[in-house]
């Protein structure tokens, strides 16, 4: 006779467990790479002190922006079942959309308001295609779309490096691979002081206000939930798995999008190198989502506390040499940690005695 | 200058070869380890870190394993014993390789290795090598129970575990084993091939060995070629981008990935599907007390 520590299935996940799961994710992985940093040289009371201070830092807006542009769109995704792991190169796509009519189309008569809008607009276009590709493959001919958006994200980050190293190269640049500097009339203002681009923070925090009521409160939203859940149940109540496909890749990629024309036209005001320009929000992002427990209205808390993990790494690579890339232990640890809890939700742990 | 060119494509080739044979027998098992990418990175640097600790190179292949079996250790407590989301907990693993890399090779950047592996004198004993090591794992694979176990676990998991598959064990096994050659491969990537580590060194190497079992249609026999292929491009892209040839080392970096994507739409939308289809089960979580879905 041993005992043996087996799992039964909970006909209902527990009402805590919406709360429980992201709070004791974030508390494990932080507990772990505080002791991870600590071998590595940084105190864990520096450690917690900077995040403290980020937490209520102007730069952590500026980071949250795209983490909750991105994040919006891949809750709604990802309660499709849908999995868009492209946010990278929407981000990308919808970046180079902006700086090529800002650099090459717009007028430089048009008033900004004009301007700005136009640019949004492309950028959405740019991303809500890129993303167009991945869910006609994936309706059409059942091309996972794991893998189809994977690969769609070096194929934009090699096209805006292309860019910024060859036709697009500034003249004014000195030979950096970088574009011009955007017109002024394509500038989106920022709060003064600060990089908070605040148009497309608005943008952002209505973003994640529609698209709850989306989810919430229309069919579609009702149909993009039943097919995550269970797509057998959607299939035989006639809910076109097709269509739901194309109007997640559409919305999500299109977020993403809007996220890359804030980025260039917001921040940097030039098109710069991919790595630099998407800097893995796209993958980040995908933490922001599950940390909201794939609530839109939640992502807007995760996006921000997101945001002051990677404004304080950025101060600690500063601060103690430790570089900007060792934050993806914390963030990845928490994904780690999410998907895992997840299990509890859906099984009771029971300790049996087996013969 | 051409056989140099050919050494160099075999040499960087190795590198994805290894990894791509690895997520060959994690994916015919039915799971999708996108911790690959993270496995790979993290390797580079843990290699790189234990031989010049040690100075010895086989300390640095055998940490490269040792890391890369973590990780798959991780996917499989995650994705098949806790069954969470393959996708998910493949991302995550793969930041958390990331971070781990930046954290190991911190303070070695830029250090010279006490001693290296060159192989660009032996390039044809390693090809010859691989080519024989595809050979065993194909036969493996579709030859022997032990494939047939695997490639059951990832076709049709409910049916073979009625016929006395573990299908809980065969992917856990799959998975570490997978993932330590995937590990091995980030090891020969800074150790055999590029002989230097810098942060962020083989970012994308794993997706390129993802994109390699993709195009191979998760056939062992057609890794090596397309390992030397994507790998040729690699050593070849500073040589084509100066005169005579002119080439944009950028649309031409593109080149893998959007062969990939065709292939993999191919491999879904034309009559090559009966040959090169994905693992029916690959990247669905197996629920063993749930009998039917």
């Amino acid at each position: 006779m041993r005992l043996v520590l087996a799992a039964k299935k909970r006909p209902q996940p527990p009402p805590y467990a919406e709360y429980l799961i992201p709070i004791s994710a974030v508390a494990f992985s932080l507990a772990i790479s505080s002791a991870i940093l600590c071998a590595s040289g940084v105190h864990p009371a520096y450690l917690f002190s900077s995040l403290a201070s980020a937490l209520v830092d102007y730069s952590t807006i500026r980071y949250a922006i795209p983490l909750i542009l991105c994040g919006v769109g891949l809750a709604i995704a990802y309660k499709a079942g849908v999995w868009n792991i492209g946010s990278e190169g929407q981000i990308l796509a919808g970046a180079a959309a902006a700086a090529g009519l800002s650099l090459y189309v717009l007028p430089k008569t048009l008033p900004p308001y004009a301007s700005i809008a136009a640019m949004y607009v492309a950028g959405f276009a740019a991303g809500a295609g890129l993303g167009l590709i991945a869910a006609w493959l994936k309706a059409s001919y059942n091309v996972n779309e794991v893998l189809s958006t994977l690969m769609l994200n070096y194929i934009m980050m090699q096209l805006v490096n292309y860019l910024v190293y060859g036709p697009w190269r500034g003249l004014r640049e000195y030979g950096y691979p970088r574009s011009d500097v955007f017109p002024r009339s394509t500038w989106i203002p920022q709060i003064p002081g600060t990089t908070i681009h605040y148009p497309t923070l608005a943008l952002a925090i209505a973003s994640a206000a529609l698209a709850y009521l989306l989810m919430y409160r229309t069919r579609l939203g009702f149909e993009i939930r039943v097919c995550g859940a269970n797509p057998e149940a959607a299939r035989y109540s006639a809910i076109s798995f097709r269509r739901v496909v194309v109007w997640v890749m559409l919305i999500s990629g299109g977020l993403a999008g809007l996220a890359g024309v804030g980025e260039v036209a917001g921040v940097y005001r030039q098109l710069i190198r991919a790595e630099r320009v998407s800097a893995g929000f796209g993958y980040t992002a995908i933490i922001v989502a599950w940390l909201a427990n794939l609530n839109p209205a939640v992502v807007l808390a995760a996006g921000y506390f997101i945001g002051a993990l990677i404004s304080m790494s950025y101060k600690l690579q500063i601060a103690s040499g430790i570089s900007y890339g060792s934050i993806n232990v914390v963030t990845g640890l928490m994904l780690a940690t999410l998907v895992s809890l997840e299990f509890l939700t859906r099984y009771r742990p029971v300790v049996k005695l087996v013969r | 200058m051409i056989e140099n060119l050919v050494a160099r494509a075999v040499i960087a080739g190795t590198a994805l070869m290894i990894a791509a044979m690895g997520e060959v027998i994690t994916e015919r098992s039915g799971v999708l380890n996108l911790g690959i990418e993270g496995a790979f990175v993290f390797a580079c640097a843990a290699a790189f870190a234990a031989t010049v600790l040690t100075g010895s190179p086989l300390a640095g292949l055998a940490a490269g394993c040792a890391v890369g079996a973590l990780i798959g250790a991780l996917h499989g407590l995650i994705s098949v014993s806790l069954r969470g989301y393959q996708v998910v907990s493949g991302l995550a693993l793969t930041l958390f390789g990331y971070g781990a890399a930046s954290l190991a090779g911190k303070g070695f950047v830029g250090a010279p290795l006490p001693a290296v592996i060159t192989a660009e004198g032996a390039w044809w004993a390693l090809l010859a090598a691989e080519i024989a090591a595809a050979a065993m794992l194909w036969h493996m694979l579709f030859r022997l129970k032990i494939g047939s176990v695997i490639r059951a676990a990832g076709e049709d998991p409910y049916s073979a575990e009625t016929l006395g598959v573990n299908v809980v064990k065969v992917r856990m096994v799959a998975t570490v084993v997978g993932s330590a050659m995937v590990g091995l491969g980030g090891a020969w990537y800074t150790l055999g091939y590029l002989h230097i580590w810098t942060e962020g060194l083989g970012m994308g190497r794993g997706w390129i060995s993802l994109a390699i079992v993709i195009v191979s249609g998760w056939n062992p026999l057609l890794v090596p070629a397309l390992s030397y292929l994507f790998g040729g491009v690699e050593a070849a892209i500073w040589r084509l981008q100066l005169p005579p040839y002119n080439m944009d080392p950028y649309l031409l970096g593109m080149v893998p990935y959007v062969v990939t994507l065709l292939a993999l739409t191919a491999f879904m939308a034309t009559p090559l599907r009966r040959t090169f289809k994905p693992p029916a089960a690959l990247g669905i979580t197996y629920h063993k007390e749930e009998r039917t879905v």
